[in-house]
């Protein structure tokens, strides 16, 4: 099996913090010495953005270096790592290649700061000198939503793009809050120009295509603007809370894309979220029902990274990971989307579209059941993505997203039940 | 190249594809052939399994004279499948598939047979509530199309629309005619059942990533379509070259040759999205309209220009890739006497304002070297060179290559300064390779396929476009097998050479050279 540390890299060096722009020109040269020497292809120094990662504890500094490792493949670039209560002044640097034997190899850098206990203020001054000139940045956030006036909020002003996961939020229904407030804000210019790009909008992207693609054929549209209840579960262990935030993410897409106001909200008991909306022109009540669902097979959401970057690395030698493979070896994460029910009723005609996953797989049944005609069912996969593939998507990623910010502001009205004033129509 | 139609669905915005596939069925006439379990089912199974997946009603119904059941078509298919697909093979994912794919016997003559045909596709949409859609798919030899068409419409199969509730398409395989007789009377054939909107010409070299990105590098980008004319370019070579012979095709080789098997469709489309105007739009329309331009700009050779710019050859024994390879006329099928081209090099001008004066030299040919597919655009030195004196001038122009196979990519050459106290130059590559994606793109097969479900024909050639092409060729022919023929003999080149030497006096007396591949 394949890991992180089995691609190609030159020795880290450790390094004062004035010396670390040199010190990479060095080892460039020295690589590059070293291939020519051999008859090996030199290695290209290319990068297409700056990626800042901010790693609260020391766990997840080693954990994020593994997961940038997985990414220079796809994203050549300067990573540089802020290691949050490491101790000292000297940074490590790095040079991780990729497609050695291929045609053009290509590195990346990978810079690792500490960040003493006490030092969080000078988070953007200690950056902006490595900040590759004229390429986009990248700031990659592991942990909640600092807030406005937290130390740490000057870092996010430093990206052109801010990635953070809601998976990670630990008080779900404020760090919504807080994250809807800013993307307002900065609609209206008034803080961070940066976009904002959530792992859990991508996790949720399965359930959004197949929830979209049975609504595509020939006159079904119709069902849409005649939903009057959606149920949503994600899952939980026994006896455990979980971040719903991909349930509340999903419901909000339904709403601001429907162009639904928001009624009132009823938080019961477990977990449970009852909110009740309006649809637009026909003023149909519509009922979202968000409520956990036990499962027996739950993971973090980081368990999942290492089949992703073996996914990401395929060689000759490993073989390309299997469906089969994905789904015998995978837990469901908590908080993932277990099932999406939407019901329809047209006077007499009611339609049901069901989208459940097959056990903890990550496999999907739908049916569709529109009046007495024999339901439609269709068996699909759902993309298992780790966090380095979640990573590479955010990436990719070069502008605002309008519908996951409107989804954001829906589902932001549906906990605290402020009015979303979302776009989606 | 949007798809033609978008659909009314609020969720569909920010998500992949503007369009889903509605359902409907697949019909694979040459189901039990080598192209279908090699490409289609492969592609169709990888299409399945992607995300977002093709819609669970998609149906796949193989048509063959075989006497097989669905059974054995479906052992067929996942044989394929595990071998050739893009997607990992998942059993799960197979046997939803399986349940999606039959088999019926149909001898391609009997017109029962295609209303019985007729009859199970129907039945078919009452299960599975395909609503009437079709893809006719002729995978099978030529000599097929016309009466498979016929008869397809002759059990009232084919609905003759665009914009009614069903759709009906048919996609055709190349070679499509050998002449522009045939080609028009093939058309004529078909267009008595389909529209000319129905029908999807396929040329599977316009699939590939490469080709598709020729658009977006020239018309996205601000630094290359000012200089993209005769005033900056030099001259602009298109290699599509095989390492192959003709395996056990040499009965069919022996009816095209390489002037018909390659220049009439890849090469020659090729060729025109390198030199096309900027289309209005991505409308599949729009860029014809800019393709057929560029080939009437072509025009038709006079035997005099083919003598002089047109060069053949059929390859002798020698050795490719250190294993030997025996000469084309000892090849399985092929006459002892055989006139047939196995290599082709040729000199195109195109008359417009934009290229007057900028050659563009075409060469394709088996038993070559490597296997490379390239569009090598060669810019001008400048007009008066500061470096001359510094041996500037000896360094090779700035180049621009477009690699379709292997290796798909883009590179681009340009001089720069030796480091060190002294001014030297050299000229440098600047690479950018698909594979630095990491990632496998589409196969070209699977992008067509779900273009044609979707509707969309940019990536299918026309029927102009197809007749005019082969004007050109014919006229080629013509002048082989008339006058010109005597002063335009086929010349032999040893298997695993770049062709005769002849091919390269082609170039060479105008200054320039083939590119080293």
């Amino acid at each position: 099996m394949l890991d992180a540390t089995m691609v190609p890299s030159t020795a880290q060096e450790t390094v004062p913090l004035t010396k670390i722009k040199s010190t990479l020109m060095t080892i460039w040269q020295r690589l590059n010495e070293a291939r020519r020497a051999d008859g090996k292809k030199e290695l290209t120094r290319s990068s297409v953005m700056t990626l800042v990662a901010f790693a609260p504890s020391a766990k997840e500094t080693a954990w994020l270096h593994d997961a940038i490792i997985g990414l220079t493949g796809q994203h050549p670039s300067r990573a540089i790592i802020l290691a949050d209560g490491m101790s000292g002044d000297l940074a490590t640097v790095e040079i991780r290649a990729h497609n050695l034997d291929g045609t053009g190899a290509v590195g990346s850098e990978i810079i690792t700061l500490p960040v003493p206990e006490g030092n969080r203020r000078n988070l953007a001054a200690l950056v902006t000198p490595l900040l590759l000139t004229d390429m986009p940045i990248f700031v990659w956030w592991s942990g909640g939503l600092p807030t406005r006036d937290d130390t740490l909020f000057s870092l996010l002003e430093v990206g052109d793009y801010s990635i953070f996961d809601s998976a990670d939020f630990d008080n779900p229904s404020e760090d919504l809050v807080r994250l809807a407030d800013l993307m307002v804000k900065r609609r209206q210019r008034q803080v961070t120009h940066a976009a904002f790009n959530d792992f859990n909008w991508t996790r949720i992207k399965p359930w959004r295509e197949l929830t979209a693609q049975c609504f595509d054929p020939e006159g079904r549209g119709v069902f849409l603007r005649s939903l009057d209840r959606v149920n949503i579960e994600y899952a939980v262990e026994s006896g455990e809370d979980a971040c719903p935030f991909q349930a509340y993410l999903f419901a909000g897409w339904l709403a601001s894309r429907l162009g639904w106001q928001q009624k009132s909200t009823r938080q019961r008991a477990n977990g449970r979220l009852v909110s009740e909306w309006t649809a637009p022109r026909t003023g149909q009540t519509v009922i979202v029902d968000i409520a956990p669902r036990t499962v027996e097979k739950t993971s973090d959401w980081r368990a999942s990274s290492s089949v992703t970057l073996q996914r990401m690395q395929m060689d000759d030698t490993a073989g390309p990971v299997t469906h089969d493979q994905l789904s015998e070896d995978s837990a469901v994460s908590l908080g993932a989307v277990m099932r999406v029910n939407l019901t329809a009723r047209m006077g007499e005609l009611t339609a049901t579209f069901d989208i459940a996953r097959d056990g903890t797989s990550q496999q999907a049944t739908t049916l569709a059941h529109i009046g007495k005609a024999d339901p439609e069912s269709r068996h699909s996969a759902l993309d298992s993505y780790g966090e380095a593939a979640l990573l590479h998507q955010q990436l990719t990623v070069f502008n605002y997203d309008h519908v996951y910010e409107d989804a954001v502001l829906a589902a932001r009205a549906m906990v605290s039940g402020q009015d979303h004033g979302g776009s989606g129509k | 190249m949007q798809a033609n139609v978008t659909l009314d669905n609020p969720l569909r915005v920010g998500l992949s594809e503007a369009r889903t596939v509605e359902p409907c069925i697949v019909v694979i006439f040459g189901a039990t052939g080598d192209l279908t379990q090699r490409k289609l089912l492969p592609a169709l199974y990888s299409l399945a399994a992607d995300q977002p997946p093709l819609p669970n009603n998609l149906i796949i119904v193989g048509v063959a004279r075989r006497p097989w059941t669905t059974e054995q078509f479906r052992k067929y298919a996942e044989d394929g499948v595990k071998e050739h697909a893009r997607q990992p093979y998942s059993a799960a994912l197979w046997e939803t598939f399986a349940q999606r794919v039959s088999y019926e016997q149909v001898e391609f003559g009997d017109t029962e047979a295609f209303e019985r045909l007729g009859a199970r596709l129907n039945a078919i949409d009452a299960e599975h509530g395909t609503a009437g859609n079709r893809i006719f798919y002729l995978a099978t030899a030529p000599e097929y199309y016309s009466v498979i068409a016929a008869n397809l419409g002759k059990a009232n199969m084919v609905e003759r629309t665009v914009s009614g509730p069903s759709y009906c398409r048919l996609v055709v395989e190349k070679p499509f005619g050998r002449d522009q007789a045939s080609a028009a009377e093939l058309n004529g054939e078909l267009n008595k059942v389909f529209k000319e909107d129905q029908i999807y010409r396929i040329d599977h070299y316009l699939g590939k990533e490469t080709v598709q990105n020729i658009l977006v590098m020239r018309f996205s980008n601000t630094i290359f379509e000012p200089i993209w004319s005769a005033d900056h370019i030099d001259h602009v070579q298109i290699t599509v070259a095989e390492s192959i012979g003709v395996e056990n095709r040499g009965g069919y080789y022996e009816e095209s040759g390489a002037l018909r098997d390659m220049v009439q469709n890849h090469m020659l489309q090729l060729m025109t999205l390198v030199a096309m105007d900027q289309p209005l739009s991505l409308a599949a329309n729009d860029i014809r309209q800019r393709k057929v331009e560029v080939l009437r700009e072509i025009g038709i050779m006079s035997e005099k220009d083919v003598v002089n710019n047109v060069v053949r050859g059929q390859y002798e024994a020698g050795q490719v890739n250190y294993q030997p390879a025996i000469d084309y006329r000892d090849e399985q099928g092929v006459s002892e006497h055989s006139q047939t081209e196995t290599f082709v090099a040729l000199k195109l001008a195109i008359n417009s304002q934009r290229w007057a004066g900028t050659p563009f030299y075409l060469r394709t040919g088996k038993r070559l070297p490597e296997r490379v597919s390239e569009i090598a655009v060669k810019f001008k030195r400048p007009r008066f060179s500061l470096f001359k004196d510094l041996g500037g001038d000896a360094l090779p122009s700035n180049l621009l290559s477009l690699r379709i196979q292997p290796n798909e990519g883009i590179s681009l050459r340009f001089d720069v300064k030796l480091p060190g106290q002294t001014m030297q130059l050299r000229a440098m590559n600047m690479d950018f390779a698909y594979g630095k994606f990491d990632t496998t793109p589409p196969e070209a097969y699977e992008r067509l396929l779900l273009d044609a479900m979707r509707g969309d024909s940019t990536l299918f050639t026309r029927r102009e476009e197809t007749e005019m092409a082969w004007g050109f060729v014919d006229a080629i022919e013509s002048a082989w097998h008339g006058g010109a023929g005597a002063n335009n003999p086929l010349v032999p080149y040893t298997a695993g050479t770049w062709g005769p030497r002849k091919a390269m006096e082609l170039i060479e007396r105008d200054g320039r050279s083939w590119r080293r591949l």
